[in-house]
């Protein structure tokens, strides 16, 4: 018998226990989830439980940061098989930050969903099923191998069907037929790509295809398999001109089901695109196929804004705008400078923030009037002055106005398309805020200035009588985020920092590949 | 052999889309399953294929013998399976569902969540 040293392929000692840490953002909610299931007669115990892992989450994801801040991007290998043999879990700046952001924006959710949820909804699993939407989140965001990343992409889909058609009324399961069946189609196309890059390249390993890919010209398979990667996870994104599911689907779950989709889902399809054409396929990164990506932006940004100027139902026009930010991201990472990049990162925490408010505040109004139609919507500026302005504050920040979260990516991305002359990406970028402007401008005359239209009178009253204690509380999730945002706003150094840094790893990923293979390049 | 299973991976793909394209729901669903038997089968091929060499390694041995076949696909395809049979059973039950409380299996008769009415905003107040 031959004996072989395996030292080239396994590690010879057990894991280091501090790498297990890279682990905790996804083990946490996944524990937590398990543990709920076990408890499921008991549902009055579910947002208790949920919410102090989720706050364990928050604290863990602000570690594994500060560690990536002062270590730089961190990896590990399951079962002791070195990369690219083992799956490797990376933690750069970029992964680290977004998964902190999701933390929050998920335990936000949790917290609305102490009002919202009902007992019903709580034992069809409402609460394990957005952890388990977090572990799917968070272990895209942390994964460096791709087919890895396929299985997290599921494990989320997974969890938003079982999400989107909690409740079973007719027009959710109509929403739900089109969400469902594009996803599917979407992580299937994400699939046939992953298995030509395997069938060219024999490995997953994003760091190690990295190396593979990077000397390469942009041709022939390539083309094929960058091509495909960009259709699916643009499909994922909801980018222009794939993105009629979203709209079709978003208003009709649960509120706050929706608010968790608008802040996260969307924004893994951008996070994919963001790192396969940087650290993945690097040369696809600088090729013709960016002047598409650039293009699919533009329109992305153009015709979700127009879309929400044509809504009356206050979560469809968020829908669309929604969809409009997808087109910022889409622009920035096809500009690809280091600058660029960075105003991508800053911006996807933003959106992730912000789209989550926004619908959450969309649920105080629902849960006050009853409607979210804006034909109808009015008078609330008199009824509920805090609601009032709160929902001018997010319009504000959503917008891009100084001195909160949105304008400085916006402000930052619009200067690196006219520094390297792409002025249709500056003209679409105006032009989507400034139809996002007329847009939330008439949803807050409309639904809030305007005085109370006398056939609402009723209904108003009848809703009055149905608040609760939670209906206070729910206001809280809504404020968190808020002064969340406002602080971004007023000292956006730290996440410039953050997201600057999340692109030099992206620019130059030797820092990225140095991690993965324990510095032996 | 590779070509030939390359062949039949096109064709399920066409298919499949031919499917995906049509309007009735079940037709759509077939495709998806058609989809995902076509990803399953391309993976499997391009992890190249090596006929009647199981990858089997002597107890005690670190490596094999001779030339083995990728046993890699194999995982890969498991897993894919898997997930996308949980997922087809998800969306088969759901188009049963929406074909209850809908009363149609056509997609463009399917408008409870975006009425085709048009909706307009006063002009002003």
């Amino acid at each position: 018998m031959k004996t072989i040293s395996t030292e080239g392929a396994m590690l010879q000692t057990a894991t280091a226990a501090i790498d297990w840490y890279i682990l905790a953002p996804v083990v946490i909610p996944l524990v937590t989830a398990a543990i709920l299931i076990i408890f499921r007669r008991s549902v009055g115990l579910h947002p208790y439980i949920a919410l102090l892992a989720l706050a364990g989450n928050i604290y863990a994801s602000f570690e594994l940061l500060m560690k990536v801040k002062l270590e730089g991007p961190l990896a590990m290998t399951m079962g002791n098989w070195l990369p690219p043999f083992g799956i490797s879990f990376t933690a750069d700046f970029l992964g680290a930050t977004l998964t902190l952001t999701s933390s929050l924006a998920v335990f936000c959710v949790a917290l609305y969903g102490m009002g919202d949820a009902s007992a019903r909804e709580r034992r069809f699993g409402f609460y394990p099923l957005i952890l388990t939407l977090l572990v799917g989140v968070n272990g895209s965001f942390l994964t460096g191998d791709i087919f890895n990343l396929y299985v997290w992409f599921e494990v989320f889909v997974i969890s938003s069907f079982g999400l989107i058609v909690l409740g079973g009324t007719r027009k959710q399961l109509d929403g739900a037929v089109k969400y469902c069946f594009l996803s599917l189609i979407a992580t299937t196309l994400f699939l046939i790509a992953t298995g030509y890059l395997y069938g060219l390249y024999g490995t997953l390993n994003m760091a190690d295809l990295s190396k593979i890919v990077a000397p390469l010209k942009f041709e022939g398979p390539l083309v094929v398999v960058s091509g495909l990667y960009l259709l699916a996870f643009s499909m994922k994104a909801a980018a222009f001109p794939l993105y009629f599911w979203l709209p079709a689907s978003y208003h009709t779950p649960k509120i706050v089901v929706s608010a968790l989709f608008a802040g996260l889902l969307t924004k893994v399809g951008a996070y994919s695109l963001l790192r396969t054409f940087t650290i993945i396929l690097p040369v696809a990164g600088d090729s013709w196929l960016m002047d598409v990506m650039f293009y699919v932006g533009v329109g992305t940004a153009i015709c979700g804004a127009l879309g929400a100027v044509a809504q009356t139902d206050l979560r469809r026009l968020f829908s669309f705008l929604l969809v409009a930010s997808i087109g910022f991201m889409l622009i920035g990472i096809s500009i690809g400078t280091e600058t660029a990049l960075t105003a991508t990162i800053f911006y996807m925490v933003h959106s992730i923030l912000i789209m989550t408010a926004l619908f959450l505040i969309a649920g105080v109004i629902y849960e006050h009037r009853g409607s979210l139609d804006l034909r109808s919507l009015s008078g609330i500026n008199k009824d509920l002055p805090l609601l009032s302005l709160l929902f001018l504050g997010l319009g504000f920040v959503a917008m891009g106005f100084p001195p909160f979260s949105g304008f400085w990516p916006k402000f930052v991305l619009i200067s690196e398309t006219i520094k390297q002359e792409a002025y249709v990406g500056t003209f679409a970028i105006i032009f989507s805020s400034f139809l996002s402007i007329i847009s939330l401008g008439r949803a807050f005359a409309f639904g809030f200035w305007r005085p109370l239209t006398p056939n609402a009178e009723d209904e108003v009253a009848g809703q009055a009588k149905k608040l609760s204690v939670y209906s206070k509380l729910q206001y809280v999730p809504v404020l968190l985020l808020m002064i969340l945002v406002t602080i971004v706003g007023i000292a956006p150094g730290f996440l410039f920092d953050l997201s600057s840094m999340g692109a030099k790893g992206l620019v130059d990923t030797s820092s990225y590949i140095a991690a993965v293979f324990g510095g032996a390049l | 052999m590779e070509s030939y299973l390359s062949i039949l991976v096109g064709l399920y793909f066409a298919c499949s889309v031919y499917l995906l394209l049509s309007q009735s729901l079940v037709r759509i669903l077939i495709g998806i399953a058609l989809l995902g038997n076509g990803v399953n089968l391309l993976i499997f091929t391009s992890g190249r294929i090596t006929r009647g060499v199981p990858p089997i390694i002597e107890k005690g041995a670190k490596v094999a013998e001779a030339s083995i076949a990728n046993p890699l696909p194999q995982a890969l395809i498991l897993t894919a399976i898997v997930i996308s049979f949980a997922l087809f059973a998800f969306v088969l039950v759901l188009s049963y569902r929406a074909y209850q409380e809908i009363g149609t299996d056509d997609t463009a008769k399917m408008r409870i969540a975006e009425p085709i009415e048009p909706s307009h905003l006063p002009k002003g107040y």
